[in-house]
């Protein structure tokens, strides 16, 4: 399986860490890397991942990411490498 | 004016027009059962006996009625109980608004005293979640809870109040609605209505599967209108059934593992298929690979992460079914497709539905005989189970919210409750639970519910003594190996003799429950009659055939050229 990385815009708000990396948990997938920081808009955060996965189950993962209520924007998942 | 958690609640239920509340008190919630006391007069409090039946009969009534169902339960063991009950709503995309009660801010993380992590149990079967930390916030977050829980796909919302918060004091008006990330696309793309309408417009056998979304989003008449214009024969999943009228000259009944062999056969065989507010569940698709092999899949949802999730689509439209659906009327030509149809026909000639001709007592012939007697205007709650697919296969259903059944999650022990709930919602319409003596006996507990509020449910019980649906598949896939299914031996071995524990009939009578048992065929009639048009709660006992099982059925990972039309095993 490949490497993707995708980008959110999400609210700064207790519990939407969670709820992203769930997703991911729910399906057995190992998130590789993760960075999340409050943007220069306090009441956003940004968060990067990169996540191990099929292109298909993780385009089902970006509407369900854009689905969680608290979720602003994602990006779509880009390929980072090949295994 | 600064305002007590627990007066901001109810206010903020109030505010909604909550009538009725179902739940259980606890430690954790008591300062919000005070306000309740206060105000029992304008809301009504149903004390239930296990949260789990708290959210079903909030579930049912919100089924029923179409306005959120509300219950509230304590922390910890509470909010666990209640979990199941969530997960069935949040699967059928039912508006639930749910408040739990939660230990002091103090306490959180300090493994107390009926203490669960609430939120985070519960994250993956709510639509959305809220831990009250600060008492300011509150008002603002009840206004949220039910906004969230019925707008775009509806879904159960959680409200987790520590107790400190529903103790202290804070400002009582809710503040604007601000959700950045959520914003429900109700208006279809026109240049997708557009391209539908011309596939639509071009099609030769097309075929409409509609499903709960249509129900939801009240559009069953634009269905009947825009199926007549374009003479589109629809099936309609269990969680669509009452869309569309069962005895329109177009409906086809239910497809899926369970469903009509015309449903599923016209799916095989149809160019165009219109998809409506459905989820491509896999009870309904079989093999995706295999689904419509012949047509364009056309879906319209407002949920953006159903379409493609299982099924490729071809034109997709999100937003509120019935709105696309008026827009797509006006585009649509008159069309007769009687070729079509008149194959359809055909193919039902050749594979009728199983006649049950025999003397013994069969539940298909007892649920027709409950439908011709109401008329069909009765709303009908069933459990989970072999009576489940009976009822769906055998009972026409007429109207929309008129068929209650716990489709997606599939929990046995949500009839009893889910019908007590409906009846509050309904106070003047006949409510007829159909159920099993596998599913009846885990919500047992509510029959306290219905007799103490005196509700006039029939409850029809089909004993076979059985796990019938398991016990279907072990014949049919694990060598006849029965095991863990009879429910009258200790490990579920069959026995030949037939027994039954509980006595359901002498059960019921210490709740006050008249009863009645059905013995022969020829009583079906008769007793149906006199205790169904009556209005008292009764339990109609109907010990069925052992051996039956739901036919036509179609194998997991087969289609419908493997349909095992079945008969009497």
């Amino acid at each position: 399986m490949s490497l993707y990385r995708t980008v959110l815009l999400t609210e700064n708000k207790h519990g939407v860490l969670a709820k992203i990396t769930s997703l991911f948990d729910a399906r057995g997938y190992n998130i590789e890397v993760l960075t999340a920081r409050k943007t220069t808009d306090p009441t956003s955060m940004k968060i990067m991942l990169i996540v191990e996965g099929d292109e298909k189950i993780l385009e089902q993962i970006r509407k369900q990411l854009y689905r969680l209520i608290d979720v602003i924007k994602v990006n779509d998942f880009k390929l980072v490498n090949q295994k | 004016m600064l305002k007590t958690g627990a007066k901001i609640v109810i206010d903020g239920l109030l505010a909604e027009d909550v009538q009725y509340i179902f739940g259980i008190p606890g430690g954790a919630v008591l300062p919000i059962f005070d306000e309740l006391y206060h105000r029992r007069q304008q809301l009504k409090f149903i004390l239930v006996r296990h949260e789990q039946a708290a959210g079903f009969m909030a579930d049912g009534y919100a089924r029923s009625s179409g306005k959120p169902g509300v219950c509230i339960v304590t922390s910890g063991p509470g909010a666990t109980n209640l979990t199941t009950a969530i997960a069935t709503a949040y699967t059928d995309s039912i508006p639930l608004v749910v408040i739990t009660g939660q230990v002091a801010t103090s306490l959180i993380g300090n493994d107390s005293f009926q203490e669960a992590d609430t939120i985070g149990i519960t994250r993956g079967i709510t639509k959305y979640n809220f831990l009250v930390k600060d008492v300011n916030q509150l008002a603002t977050v009840m206004r949220s809870a039910f906004y969230l829980a019925t707008t775009g796909r509806p879904g159960p919302v959680i409200i987790d109040i520590p107790l400190d918060v529903q103790l202290s004091k804070g400002k009582g008006k809710s503040e604007l609605i601000m959700m950045r990330g959520y914003n429900p696309h109700y208006v279809g793309h026109i240049v997708q209505i557009k391209k539908a309408a011309k596939l639509i417009n071009r099609a030769n056998k097309p075929l409409i599967y509609a499903g709960g979304g249509i129900i939801t989003a009240g559009a069953t008449d634009v269905l009947a209108q825009l199926a007549t214009t374009i003479q589109a024969p629809v099936t309609t999943t269990l969680m669509g059934l009452g869309a569309i009228s069962a005895c329109h000259s177009l409906s086809l009944g239910m497809p899926g593992m369970y469903g009509n062999y015309i449903a599923n056969r016209a799916f095989q065989e149809c160019d165009v298929v219109l998809a409506i507010g459905v989820r491509f569940d896999n009870r309904v698709v079989g093999i995706p690979k295999q689904f419509a092999p012949k047509a364009k899949i056309i879906h319209i949802d407002i949920d953006p992460c159903a379409i493609t999730k299982i099924v490729r689509t071809d034109i997709p439209i999100v937003g509120d079914v019935k709105k696309v659906l008026i827009k797509m009327l006006q585009l649509l030509e008159a069309r007769d497709h009687a070729p079509w149809l008149q194959q359809l026909r055909k193919w039902e000639e050749k594979f009728p539905p199983l006649s049950w001709s025999d003397h013994q007592l069969h539940a298909p012939y007892i649920i027709k005989k409950i439908a011709a007697i109401t008329n069909g205007e009765a709303i009908i709650v069933t459990d989970v189970g072999q009576h489940q697919m009976w009822a769906a296969q055998h009972y026409p259903c007429h109207f929309p919210r008129h068929f209650i059944s716990s489709g997606g999650h599939g929990t046995m022990g949500f009839g009893l409750p889910a019908a007590i709930g409906a009846k509050f919602a309904n106070p003047t319409k006949k409510v007829i639970l159909i159920t099993g003596d596998g599913s009846f006996p885990m919500s047992l507990g509510e029959l306290a519910v219905l007799a103490i509020n005196q509700l006039d449910i029939k409850i029809v019980l089909f004993q076979n003594g059985f796990l019938g649906m398991p016990r279907q598949w072990q014949e049919l896939f694990f060598a006849q190996h029965l095991f863990g299914v009879d429910l009258n031996t200790a490990d579920g071995t069959p026995k030949p003799t037939r027994h039954s524990i509980p006595d359901f009939c002498a059960l019921v009578k210490t709740y006050g429950i008249n009863s009645v048992t059905i013995k022969q065929k020829a009583q079906v009639l008769p007793t149906l009659k006199k205790h169904l048009l009556s209005n008292k709660a009764c339990l109609i006992n109907c010990p069925i055939t052992r051996l039956d099982g739901n036919y036509p059925f179609i194998p997991p990972h087969h289609t419908v050229k493997n349909t095992i039309h079945g008969g009497q095993s």
